[in-house]
């Protein structure tokens, strides 16, 4: 069940940066529409594998301490794609487009985001395969959230170092954000996932 | 027969005591399930008492006098110092109080034999320091091979969940084994009770109706307010005090499980490095230690005077 969630939960992420990467190439809306359809529903189906997931585990398995553990640990994940879900959200319905010049560093920030969400994925399945590989991936987490946090800070000074308006910079500025965003809520998920690891190593 | 029904008094309450130390952390952790602790360490106490008991036996009867009046005294003696330092909320050994109550009344009857004491305390000494240098040899040891096996957290959860059904039962065992001691050993050769598996079983028997009857209340205390610890800690503490209690039924001499415990749970402690372990704590457990016997034996000892007046 488990695997399952975490399936949904890379399709939203990765129909983040498809969708990203679509807007810039100036695809057609109902191509838009059609990607957001499909993040809008990995969001929503790993939210409802996670509430059966928690029902599962409050049934049965795992120690009372090692369920919280979990429980908080997918609650932490599932702030992943619902901040992907989000940046679709701003460009589809709000309209906010990224002018073509940071394009490029915008899609860049984008994969970032999304090779760092990716990972925390990674991060929890190896806790449940093997606990002991899942400090590596978490610091690997942290290492992807650093160059997403980078390529923000770039993009973001970019912006506000051109002649565009301020209200039009603020909103391009709130997009960048919230792309990065997804990458901080991999690396808080993933700090949560060491943690759980480094527990169990007594 | 009527006789025993001190020792049997002693046994349920000793039994409602001390199933704690042993099921106590995973049942507050709520690890195990009451039920399933209490009927698992029940059989085992008994089991423990019968085959493994005899020995304890022999060596307090070694101590006490030949008298059933005065051993019905010791056994009444000892329970009422317990309930006491209980209420007083000290750690208390049961071990301790059987004891001295016997040297008590056998001081004021002329009877004390010493011979098998020196053996006695360098035990009661020895139980603490040996379950703490098991515990750190336990953890490290099963550190090792849990961090050597790949396995996924929920792996890792049920073999921790069923070894420490086995240490709880092992630890069970060697509550019964050695502590039944505590409770039939002083009728041993008084009038008609000269079966050591007779009085094992009757002992083991008490002991597991106390931790059947009464063993939540005290497995909850132990576990939610004295010492709270991880599952692979639990098994740790309960698995030392369980091979260090067992070792010293082997010797035939009856120790705490309560003072086997907290060595356990040090031994935990200093194999994860913490510092700054309460002192108060460590005073309370260490006046626990010296007060039980004292009180237990200036009681006897009152009590038998008092009676031959």
């Amino acid at each position: 069940m488990i695997d399952r969630y975490l399936e949904q939960v890379a399709e939203c992420i990765n129909a983040m940066a498809s969708f990203v990467r679509a807007d810039i190439e100036g695809r057609q809306q109902s191509d838009l529409e059609e990607i957001a359809l499909q993040a809008h529903t990995a969001e929503s189906k790993a939210d409802d594998l996670r509430r059966e997931i928690q029902i599962f585990l409050f049934g049965r398995a795992l120690f009372p301490e090692s369920r919280g553990d979990v429980l908080g640990l997918l609650e932490a994940v599932d702030r992943v794609p619902n901040q992907a879900d989000n940046v679709i959200g701003m460009i589809l319905r709000q309209g906010i487009s990224m002018p073509v010049e940071w394009a490029t560093l915008w899609l860049n920030q984008v994969e970032a985001a999304q090779k760092c969400s990716l990972k925390l994925v990674e991060a929890v399945r190896t806790l449940f395969i093997d606990y002991r590989g899942a400090i590596d991936l978490s610091d690997q987490v942290n290492t992807l959230e650093s160059q997403s946090d980078t390529a923000e800070r770039n993009l973001i000074s970019s912006i506000f170092n051109s002649e565009m308006p301020t209200a039009e910079k603020i909103l391009l500025r709130d997009l960048v954000e919230a792309s990065g965003s997804v990458a901080d809520r991999a690396e808080d998920a993933s700090d949560r996932v060491r943690i759980i690891a480094v527990k169990r190593q007594n | 027969m009527w006789a025993l029904a001190g020792g049997v008094f002693l046994g349920w309450a000793l039994g409602a005591n001390d199933a704690a130390n042993v099921f106590g952390t995973a049942v507050a952790a709520r690890v195990i399930r009451f039920t399933t602790a209490a009927l698992v360490a029940s059989m085992a106490i008994v089991a423990g008492a019968y085959f493994e008991g005899a020995a304890g036996i022999e060596t307090l009867a070694a101590v006490s006098t030949d008298s059933l009046e005065a051993a019905v005294l010791a056994t009444i003696c000892a329970a009422i110092a317990v309930t006491a330092m209980t209420l007083a909320k000290l750690p208390v050994s049961t071990s301790q109080a059987v004891v001295g109550a016997i040297i008590g009344t056998g001081l004021v009857a002329g009877q004390a034999d010493w011979s098998g004491l020196p053996k006695i305390l360098t035990c009661w000494v020895a139980t603490p320091i040996a379950a703490l240098l098991i515990s750190c040899c336990v953890y490290a040891l099963l550190r090792m091979l849990l961090n050597r096996v790949g396995m996924s957290i929920l792996t890792r959860d049920n073999l921790l969940w069923m070894a420490l059904i086995v240490a709880g039962a092992y630890g069970a065992y060697a509550l019964g084994a050695n502590n039944v001691a505590n409770v039939t050993g002083v009728f041993y050769g008084t009038g008609p009770f000269d079966s050591t598996s007779q009085l094992a079983l009757i002992g083991g028997i008490s002991m597991a109706l106390g931790a059947l009857t009464f063993g939540r209340r005290v497995m909850m205390t132990v576990g939610a307010d004295l010492v709270r610890l991880d599952a692979f800690a639990a098994l740790v503490a309960v698995l030392s005090e369980a091979i260090t209690v067992h070792m010293f039924a082997e010797i035939g001499v009856p120790v705490s499980t309560s003072q086997a415990l907290v060595g356990g749970v040090l031994g935990v402690g200093i194999m994860r490095g913490v510092r700054g372990i309460d002192r108060t704590v460590l005073g309370r457990i260490a006046l626990g230690w010296v007060l039980t016997p004292f009180c237990s034996g200036a009681l006897s000892a009152a009590a038998t005077l008092l009676l031959a007046k």
